[in-house]
């Protein structure tokens, strides 16, 4: 069967169509996985914020029975603990998470300064909870790296070309990185 | 066209013996399992603590990896922990049943990371107790080998007591691995450079085998560290 040129044309048309199409379908999920991939970090993230707060009353709990030993800061931590746990918006918990990340800090400058309480340091209670703490500082600082890779990725993917026209097209917008101020 | 045999030749042998460096950041690749980089361990030393890693592999295929380096600036102990844990793969895949435990000799820090499968039964306070018990004693007079291996010992004892962990191990242990992408490559070439150079070739192993590698577990940053 000869093809006439109006046939071949046609064809060749057909198959054009056919690889733009393709493209577009796989830069587009490309871009879904990116971004699926950022807000499931995004949890994880806060999983560990969740974490620290979840270990806050224990941490009460087991240093106030040592009356001396900080008292007001432990009050301010549990009043902090309860805000975090009322605050509605990012920013909100962000802030208050700031600040009971100071108070927190004083604690365990002030458990570690060993003259002023020299049997702390050795109850295998408090120096566990003192582990604890700084494990999940850790995870939450861990996380956050990950995060802002994620993140990365998925803005290089919005902005290169030609992936941010299918970016423009279906509303994908840049993400912001986690950066909280110091 | 003979000088140019040549220059193909000598790129493609060239690239067989690239070393192997972990992506990104600057952190080491080790091996199973003791990994001394600075040189505190004996020969013995090593042979010993390799053995009770590899036995505990074998029991419950829990990875014990063991790293001494000099320092870990510009990372950071904690970043460059992790960062080596996460790049080197300690653990099974899919188990994620690594511990690392890692000194840093100048700057007199101990760290244990833990990997995401092992956290519920080595917790962050248990980590830390086992390294202010075990690692700090010892470390802080320079008995490096006794500290570690008492350490050591306190983690598998936490790692075999728990009924919830696999008994026996159902992957297979190679002490060498063989790495089949440098196969192909050097299969490949030695092909390409035969077809060229009608069979005037010499036969590099070069890299194929190699020391074996983890089993790609992931952490999450757990675990504890300490000053000695």
């Amino acid at each position: 069967m000869k093809l006439s040129k109006p046939m071949l044309i046609g064809l060749i048309l057909a198959i054009v169509l056919l690889i733009l199409t393709a493209w577009i379908v796989v830069a587009y999920n490309s871009l879904v996985s990116s971004e699926q991939k950022v807000e499931a970090q995004w949890a994880q993230v806060e999983n560990q914020y969740q974490r620290k707060i979840d270990l806050i009353p224990n941490l009460v709990n087991v240093t106030s029975q040592y009356t001396q030993f900080e008292k007001s800061t432990l009050e301010n931590i549990t009043a902090l603990r309860t805000q975090w746990l009322s605050d509605l918006t990012s920013a909100e918990r962000l802030n208050t998470s700031l600040t009971l990340d100071g108070q927190i800090n004083a604690l365990v400058l002030a458990y570690y300064s060993a003259e002023n309480y020299p049997t702390l340091s050795s109850i295998p209670l408090v120096a566990g909870l003192m582990d604890e703490l700084a494990g999940t500082e850790n995870r939450i600082a861990t996380e956050r790296m990950r995060y802002n890779e994620d993140v990365r990725d998925y803005n290089t993917k919005v902005k290169r070309f030609p992936s941010n026209i299918i970016a423009g097209m279906f509303g994908f917008d840049e993400k912001e990185y986690y950066n909280p101020p110091l | 066209m003979r000088i140019t045999h040549k220059c193909l030749v000598a790129v493609l042998v060239a690239t067989i013996f690239v070393p192997h460096v972990s992506a990104a950041q600057q952190v080491p690749t080790i091996y199973l399992y003791v990994n001394d980089f600075v040189g505190v361990l004996t020969t013995d030393e090593i042979a010993t603590l390799d053995e009770i890693c590899y036995e505990l592999d074998r029991y419950n295929s829990d990875e014990l990896a063991i790293v001494v380096v000099n320092t870990t600036l510009p990372l950071g102990i904690d970043v460059f922990s992790t960062e080596t844990f996460q790049a080197n793969g300690v653990g099974k895949e899919g188990l994620d049943n690594g511990v690392m435990i890692l000194v840093s000799t100048d700057e007199a820090l101990w760290r244990i990371e833990v990997g995401y499968g092992l956290e519920g039964i080595l917790n962050d306070a248990k980590a830390g107790a086992i390294g202010r018990d075990y690692l700090e004693p010892y470390l802080s007079q320079e008995d490096y080998y006794a500290g570690i291996f008492y350490a050591v010992s306190a983690i598998i004892d936490v790692l075999t007591s728990d009924p919830g962990q696999p008994s026996g191990n159902k992957y297979p242990l190679f002490g060498y691995h063989i790495d089949w992408w440098e196969v192909a490559t050097v299969i490949t070439v030695f092909i390409v450079i035969a077809a060229l150079t009608r069979g005037r070739i010499l036969f590099w192993i070069g890299g194929v085998l190699t020391r074996g590698r983890f089993g790609g577990g992931r952490s999450g940053g757990g675990g504890a560290r300490g000053r000695f």
